[in-house]
């Protein structure tokens, strides 16, 4: 298991609904949540692989800002 | 399956126990000297020296976080109050073990002492309550139970009887953790203090 942890600007309920379906149905994508306590809307992703690009597509097709943050 | 079934790729964010430490004592100080709201991710990275990303390897969120330091701490402090605590012994010793105990958690870890009490005013409290609720309360209720049956305790609600049997206890290590008492001359809580309330304290519980 891998995770993921990226910064967005998935800042609002409305703006989480419009991912939740493209994480939940990703093939890749165990678990994910976003810290709605968090300023820089952190997405963390829980998933099979290690590469992260492919969610950072999946999301900034979708229309959002999306950033990976390295440990 | 699918192609990954086949691969075996190590997690590039690998846990480091250490750090999880470290990250877990900031964060109890954190929210000890600027409350529940003062805790950002950001700021305990930074306190740290790790990248934000790190506390989410060990963390879902800021939630997740605090709510595993509360249940973490309360374990902590249930496993040392039944160190060698068991619910078959009189009562006037099942208390001088677990005042004693009690006392040594909250002497040796002050700062944990004042963050469970911060969890204990917050909804994050209710949860924890319920996490460790069980295990806590059947030995508690035994031990209790017992303590009536054998006349060495009167029956009371719980509530009176926690303010009786634990309050003196916690308004001491107050003091003795404060270093000064009610007017504000030095203060230690020593094991004839102790001893001494325990004794009245009992006494004031006996039918």
């Amino acid at each position: 298991m891998h995770i993921h942890v990226f910064k967005t600007n998935i800042s609002t309920l409305e703006k989480r609904n419009a991912v939740q379906s493209l994480l939940n149905s990703h093939h890749a994508i165990i678990k994910w949540n976003i810290d709605k306590w968090d300023d820089d809307n952190i997405l963390r992703i829980e998933a099979l692989h290690e590469n992260s690009n492919e969610f950072i597509h999946c999301i900034g097709e979708a229309g959002f800002d999306i950033q990976l943050l390295e440990d | 399956m699918n192609e990954h079934s086949f691969i075996f790729v190590p997690n590039l964010r690998e846990r480091d126990p250490n750090k999880e430490q470290i990250i877990r004592h900031n964060a109890i100080e954190m929210i000890v000297k600027d409350g529940f709201d003062g805790l950002s991710m950001q700021k305990l990275a930074k306190k740290s020296n790790v990248s934000p990303a790190t506390i989410y390897i060990y963390f879902k969120d800021r939630n997740d976080l605090i709510e595993q330091l509360a249940i973490d701490s309360a374990n902590a402090l249930v496993a040392h109050t039944f160190k060698g605590f068991s619910p078959d012994m009189t009562f006037a010793q099942g208390m001088k073990i677990q005042w004693q105990n009690r006392a040594d958690f909250f002497i040796a870890h002050p700062i944990q002492a004042k963050f469970m009490e911060q969890v204990k005013h917050s909804p994050v409290g209710v949860l924890v309550h319920q996490k460790i609720k069980k295990e806590f309360s059947i030995v508690m209720r035994d031990f209790i139970l017992k303590a009536i049956k054998n006349k060495e305790l009167i029956k009371l609600p719980i509530e009176i009887f926690w303010s009786l049997a634990f309050a003196p206890l916690y308004q001491l290590i107050k003091f003795h953790n404060d270093g000064y008492g009610l007017h504000h001359e030095p203060f230690v809580l020593t094991k004839a203090i102790l001893n001494r309330t325990l004794k009245i304290t009992l006494k004031g519980l006996k039918p």
